[in-house]
């Protein structure tokens, strides 16, 4: 599971398409969506800082 | 005053990540990410709404980027794998037998062609064993190219680097080039004169001045020239061409002097022609030139396009930022698509030729994925930041307190200031794009304070960043270890960081002579 979050690819693409995700659920007006996805975008940023 | 110390909050986070903590690109712009959203949000009155649209507005730039960036790795490890790149290194080593004159065209010019098809550490990758194996220290092996393709950073690898200027700062391309092209291009002499004076100091420049200023005037002169023409994504590609085309005339011609003959290496491994390891570069030439310029078919390759509309967002202190829409993606039109037909042509050239092992498509994808993700997972913290600082009002805080040192009689100064901004941009987050990325609106608030040309700090500003790439630790890194440097890096950091403050100090003067002169004869 830790290899896995922390994977190269996987932080790639979640850091790509968790924000444009987050952005479309605003758009649409579901704001917990929007706000559950930028949240998991910023847990992405801290295993990205925690990833040596 | 304040403001301008919280807004330079993040700028500070990830320069001592990377500095004193010795942290990658990655990890301290994700850090400084977080410290940009704090700040954003708690002094700045950001709502977290806006926090959002900033970063899904910083990823579709990233992946505007991003497409050539992978696209140029395809290509050039589809070439790498043929021995084309070998052949091209070679050809240039048997053009002279004058030492200082090879370092020239293997440190300068080659590196500089390299920039223009790949970028990403593969100019000092390639050349620095090369020079290796010819002779030369391990240390002048890396720091050569590391200083010789620094100057053609910016329109180098499609001009992604310059892409991101005008997407951050919004002001159209045509607009930028003029100055830009004129400081890199002058920036270019002064880079291929360090080259030389890293192999005998002031009395080798002195003995290939001819040389030195024949290359380095047409490659300049064909950058400026693709770079005006609205090609400016070929200008690094087209410039490194024009140079060795010049660098071959140039040797025809040229006697070495007695004490700089190099020692003859023996090479016994088969060659493959020359115009065969040239053709993906012709090959991408001609597909640009098409696309560009044949009627038509610039509005057929760009028909499927991604984007997104951004509603206007503002700060509870009143900062607004209209409603846009983000930097559209032509899905067959950009150039990381016209890289990537590029990269099938010549695969299938050269597997019909013979030059490939078993394996060869696994290969390729295993380099590209090793170069290309690390710049990756760096690239959406660095934009998602330099967006949300935008956007927050706080690049504009950081423009007020340098605008307020640098107004009044000190203003003029300024031009003098503004590439060492870029180069240290580059520096701390290890690509010139970054720096752009990050610098590119507080220049660009700055200039307008300060009541200075835009578009002249916005050219010191690229070239700046272009110059101070020689510096990205990641560089060195990657050329310390193809020289058997690796954990020593030290005394490459120390030739490389001296020569660069000092090319970045003459960047800064020739961009204020520049404005001197604009000033004298009717404005910039």
């Amino acid at each position: 599971m830790k290899q896995k979050l922390f994977n190269p690819v996987f932080l790639v693409l979640a850091s790509i398409i968790l924000p444009i995700a987050s952005f479309e659920a605003m758009v649409i007006g579901s704001i917990a969506a929007s706000d559950i996805l930028f949240a998991l975008f910023c847990a992405v940023m801290a295993l990205i800082i925690v990833r040596k | 005053m304040s403001d301008f110390l919280l807004a330079a909050l993040p700028i500070a986070t990830i320069l001592f990540l990377m500095i004193k903590m010795n942290w990658g690109a990655a990890r301290a712009g994700a850090a400084a990410w977080f410290v940009t959203a704090v700040i954003a949000v708690f002094f700045f009155g950001a709502p977290t709404d806006m926090l959002v649209i900033a970063q899904a507005k910083g990823v579709m730039l990233a992946l505007y980027i991003l497409y050539i960036v992978w696209a140029a790795l395809i290509l050039y490890f589809a070439a790498e794998e043929a021995g084309a790149i070998k052949t091209i290194g070679r050809a240039i080593r048997s053009l002279t037998d004058d030492r200082p004159l090879q370092l020239l065209i293997l440190g300068y010019v080659f590196a500089s062609f390299l920039q223009g098809v790949a970028g990403f550490g593969v100019p000092i990758a390639v050349v620095a064993p090369l020079l290796l194996g010819m002779g030369f220290s391990p240390v002048l092996a890396v720091a050569a190219p590391m200083i010789g393709h620094s100057w053609s950073v910016l329109f180098g690898n499609m001009a992604t680097s310059f892409e991101a200027l005008i997407g951050v700062t919004g002001i159209p391309g045509t607009e930028l080039t003029h100055y830009s092209a004129i400081l890199l291009g002058l920036s270019g002499f002064t880079c291929g004169a360090a080259v030389l004076w890293l192999d005998g100091g002031f009395r080798t420049i002195r003995r290939r001045i001819v040389p030195l200023v024949l290359i380095s005037g047409v490659m300049g002169v064909v950058q400026y020239c693709m770079a005006n023409y609205g090609v400016w994504t070929l200008g690094g590609l087209t410039g490194g061409i024009a140079g060795l085309v010049t660098s071959i005339i140039v040797t025809r011609f040229w006697k070495s002097h007695p004490d700089d003959v190099a020692e003859q290496v023996h090479d016994d491994h088969a060659h493959m022609p020359l115009i065969e390891a040239l053709t993906p570069y012709l090959v991408f030439i001609v597909l640009v030139t098409v696309a560009t310029f044949a009627p038509g078919a610039e509005d057929f390759l760009g028909k499927v396009r991604f984007t997104l509309d951004f509603p206007e967002t503002s700060t509870s202190l009143g900062w607004v930022i209209g409603a846009e829409s983000a930097k559209a993606i032509a899905i067959f039109g950009h150039p990381g698509a016209l890289l990537l037909y590029t990269a099938a042509i010549s695969f299938a050239f050269f597997k019909l030729r013979g030059r490939y092992d078993d394996g060869i498509g696994k290969r390729i994808w295993q380099r590209t994925l090793k170069s290309g993700l690390p710049t990756s997972i760096g690239m959406v913290p660095v934009i998602g930041l330099a967006i949300i600082m935008d956007h927050a009002g706080m690049t504009y805080a950081l423009a007020e307190g340098g605008a307020a040192i640098f107004s009044g009689a000190f203003a003029i100064a300024y031009p003098v200031i503004s590439p060492a901004i870029g180069a240290l941009g580059a520096f701390m987050t290890g690509s010139t794009n970054n720096s752009n990325v990050v610098f590119g609106m507080f220049q660009r608030h700055t200039a307008e304070l300060s009541g200075l040309s835009t578009a002249l700090i916005l050219a010191a500003q690229a070239t700046g960043a272009s110059l101070g790439s020689m510096l990205a630790p990641s560089k060195i890194l990657v050329g310390c270890s193809t020289v058997g440097l690796s954990g020593k890096e030290g005394p490459v950091l120390s030739v490389v960081l001296k020569t660069g403050v000092i090319l970045t100090a003459l960047c800064g003067f020739m961009a204020l002579g520049i404005l001197l002169i604009t000033t004298m004869y009717g404005g910039a």
